[in-house]
């Protein structure tokens, strides 16, 4: 990679793998990292995370939380820092922060905007049944995910896409917006575009899935195999956790299933065929294959816990969870 | 255990020096093992396509094919012969 023609100091506040491949990719280019903030404690499932790798390249760690402590912002000047850039650290930056930079602080948000705002936006666009998706890079402003827009990427969501697919996607694009942005402050920076995403459609989600992950039979069975997919981290701890349904007052956490076009005949939650594939769940409108679930933990064929006649249904009022873990 | 090839072998130093992970063994389950999370694995994902120049096809393939080296090393050659998922 050419070293810019101008190189700018840059902050890095980053978790995750974007936030990861954004130090990885940024070490690589000609602009000086004064220095990165991130969560001492690496990645949440207890992996190393940017703090770490950050520690590797020989750069000055932060915690993350510094963003928040207006005083924060005298270092920055004091270490004359051009740029700030966030890449999936959740804490909400103090207005003093974000005004410290020369040119300014970006984030790089997994989501379109304005509709896509708040947290968690790939697995809500899963949800909300989508078929495109974005990631956008905007100047921050004290108003989450509210600022002009410097770049967008869109990309297509497949019919199959998980959560972790889609995360994966928006990493993909979104590091080299980030780049993109650094190089036309270095070069030109009357020219970096900034739209206002507006307010027409915003919405700003949360932290929690919808209903909190418990499946609503009596929706339609697309609805549910979204939910489903949008709680799909594979093998790994989803942060949304996963979708639950309950039978007889044990959760049974969705792992893995399919829609079916069948029509559905039976009251909504009733297994009405098992065999080899899985258990077919009558829904609103059709039935559902449930091929894989969990319970307490434990993966399994559906087939080895459903059998005709069971009736699923969402949380049960008296239920007390030992955990949402799958 | 087995001896890995020369791909694999690449591979493994990939995995030591930039996802700082030890793997011991092509075989080695990395996920069962707890040697990557979901982080780690999305690296690794971005690693492979900028080295190899390829494009993981995630919603088309299991997840099994990158659980282990030997698997990820035949996932990254077979995905280098196809055009459609090798990066132009």
């Amino acid at each position: 990679m050419t070293a810019p023609a101008k190189p700018l100091s840059i902050l890095l506040a980053g978790e995750e793998a974007a936030g990861l491949q954004l130090l990885q990719a940024l070490a690589k280019t000609g602009h000086r990292i004064v220095g990165v903030l991130a969560s001492p404690d690496g990645t949440p499932s207890g992996g190393p995370g940017v703090w770490q790798a950050a520690q590797r390249l020989g750069l000055a760690t932060w915690p993350a939380d510094f963003v928040r402590r207006p005083e924060f912002a005298e270092a920055i000047r004091a270490a004359g820092v051009d740029l700030l850039l966030n890449a999936h650290s959740l804490h909400i930056i103090c207005p003093e922060v974000l005004d410290a930079p020369r040119l300014g602080a970006f984030n790089l948000h997994p989501g379109p905007l304005p509709r896509y705002a708040g947290l968690n936006a790939p697995s809500w666009a899963i949800v909300n049944g989508e078929t495109e998706h974005a990631v956008t890079v905007h100047r921050m402003v004290p108003r989450v995910d509210a600022g002009p827009v410097a770049y967008t990427h869109r990309f297509p969501i497949a019919p199959g896409d998980s959560a972790l697919n889609l995360y994966v996607k928006c990493t993909r694009y979104g590091v080299p917006l980030m780049l993109r942005v650094a190089e036309t402050l270095a070069t030109d920076p009357a020219s970096l575009p900034a739209v206002p995403p507006g307010d027409a459609g915003r919405r700003v989600y949360g932290r929690r899935p919808p209903d909190d992950g418990w499946v609503d039979w009596s929706g339609p069975a697309a609805r549910i195999a979204a939910l489903v997919r949008a709680c799909d981290f594979g093998p790994f701890p989803s942060p949304w956790g996963t979708a639950r349904a309950s039978l007889a007052s044990r959760v049974l956490a969705l792992i893995r299933v399919r829609t079916t076009g069948r029509p559905a005949g039976a009251p909504p939650g009733s297994v009405v065929w098992v065999d080899g594939s899985g258990a077919r769940v009558a829904c609103g409108d059709e039935e559902l294959l449930i091929e894989k679930l969990s319970v307490d933990g434990r993966r399994m064929a559906a087939a080895d816990r459903l059998a005709p006649g069971d009736l699923l249904s969402g949380k049960p009022a008296d239920l007390t969870l030992p955990s949402q873990a799958a | 255990m087995t001896s890995p090839n020369s791909f694999e072998t690449t591979l493994m130093n990939i995995f030591a020096t930039d996802l700082n992970v030890a793997v011991p063994d092509p075989e080695t389950d990395l996920i069962e093992t707890g040697l990557i999370n979901s982080v780690t694995f999305v690296e690794l994902v971005m690693i492979l396509e900028e080295r190899f120049q390829v494009t993981v096809p995630l919603d088309e393939m299991e997840l099994d094919q990158l659980r282990t080296v030997d698997r990820i090393a035949a996932l990254v050659a077979d995905l280098a012969r196809k055009p459609d998922t090798a990066a132009a």
